[in-house]
């Protein structure tokens, strides 16, 4: 499974989740809104992954880099370009993590964390603007954060089917052909 | 055409010995090229999984540092499945009788495996 079937893949999910002109729209305007807050929004989303023991562990000593890292990529999901590259950014990105062993759980929880505080930011922006200007801007973001869960997420099915070809010798399209195969009952 | 070749040899290999029951060339990639299989036989799971066994054969002979496979032998108490390289690229893999008699049947077998290759 390499990138450009990911993408293959990913171009059906993309009609699926609805990621068309009209929520892009929305998601340029939520960009507008949010831009100012990214430092802000970025120090909380710290604060929440450093309550946590465990996620706090593996962050310590390389807090000041990430917090830049993960300041740059809340700032490029708000930048209001979402060509092809943009998504095969998000590829790479799930690669990142699999090298620097980041486990899945704590993305599965960092998604979790940074939809919450995008949306309260959506809403209060919203409270303190032009309550009628974008009422449905939190959702196109919510089908742009799902996108980005999703292709960097693949990337861990893929490295785990990579060390299983590394380690059987078996190649990939033999993996995906067993994997492939009718179930027999039982 | 080719696949007509093929399916020649696995013929002439299986009408050959009264031992042998099956036969198929599979490519390494788990996709069956040529067969001359029973009814009941899936072609999609056994092309799998005789190629993910070679491919597991090939690899514990290098880790092990026993050179180059030359062939996997599986022995079930109701026969035997053998699996040689047909060409880089391939697999021939045999369903042999228990009553066999294992000298023959390689000898055969690595002649088809030759032919097989021959023609990929
Ligand atoms: C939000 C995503 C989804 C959730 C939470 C969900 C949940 C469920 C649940 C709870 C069941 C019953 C499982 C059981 O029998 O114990 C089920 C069955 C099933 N779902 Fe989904 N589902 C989701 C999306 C989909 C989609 C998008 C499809 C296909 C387009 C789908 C197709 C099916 C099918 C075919 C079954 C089996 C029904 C059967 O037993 O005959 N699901 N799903
Ligand atoms: C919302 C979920 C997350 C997103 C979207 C995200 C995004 C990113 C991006 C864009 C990079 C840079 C990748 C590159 O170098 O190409 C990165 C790197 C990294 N991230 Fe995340 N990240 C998320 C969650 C997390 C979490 C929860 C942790 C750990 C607790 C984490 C740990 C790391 C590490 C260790 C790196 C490598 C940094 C380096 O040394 O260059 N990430 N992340």
């Amino acid at each position: 499974m390499n990138d450009e079937v990911i993408m293959r893949d990913f171009d059906a999910f993309r009609k699926l989740v609805g990621l068309d002109e009209l929520r892009l729209e929305r998601l340029r305007v939520a960009g507008e809104w949010l831009r100012p807050k990214v430092a802000e929004i970025t120090d909380t989303f710290y604060e929440r992954l450093l309550a946590d023991p465990t996620t706090a562990a593996f962050l310590d000593g390389k807090i000041e880099h990430l917090k830049k890292v993960h300041h740059t990529w809340i700032e490029d999901i708000l930048s209001g370009v979402y060509d092809e590259s943009f998504f095969v950014r998000q590829i790479k990105i799930g690669k990142a993590h699999v090298t620097n062993q980041v486990p899945p759980l704590f993305l599965a929880s960092g998604f979790s964390i940074l939809r919450v505080l995008l949306f309260d930011q959506i809403e209060s922006a919203a409270k303190l603007n032009q309550p009628d200007t974008c009422p449905r801007c939190s959702r196109a973001l919510g089908r742009l954060l799902d996108a980005c869960q999703f292709l960097i997420d693949r990337s861990y099915e893929q490295d785990r089917l990579n060390r299983v070809s590394k380690a059987t010798g078996m190649s990939l399209p033999l993996i995906e052909a067993l994997v492939m195969l009718k179930q027999q009952p039982g | 055409m080719r696949e007509e070749l093929i399916q020649s040899v696995l013929f002439d290999l299986n009408g050959g010995s009264a031992d042998i029951e099956a036969s198929a060339i599979i490519s390494t990639d788990g996709l069956t090229i040529g067969s001359a299989l029973s009814s009941t036989m899936d072609e999609a799971r056994v092309g799998a999984m005789a190629a993910a066994m070679l491919s597991l054969g090939e690899r514990t002979a290098t880790e092990l540092a026993r050179g180059d496979l030359e062939q996997v032998m599986i022995k079930g108490d109701n026969g035997y499945i053998l699996l040689i390289h047909a060409g880089p690229e391939a697999v021939l893999s045999v369903i042999v009788r228990k009553e066999a008699k294992l000298g023959l049947v390689f000898l055969d077998a690595s002649r088809a495996a030759k032919a097989a290759a021959g023609l990929l």
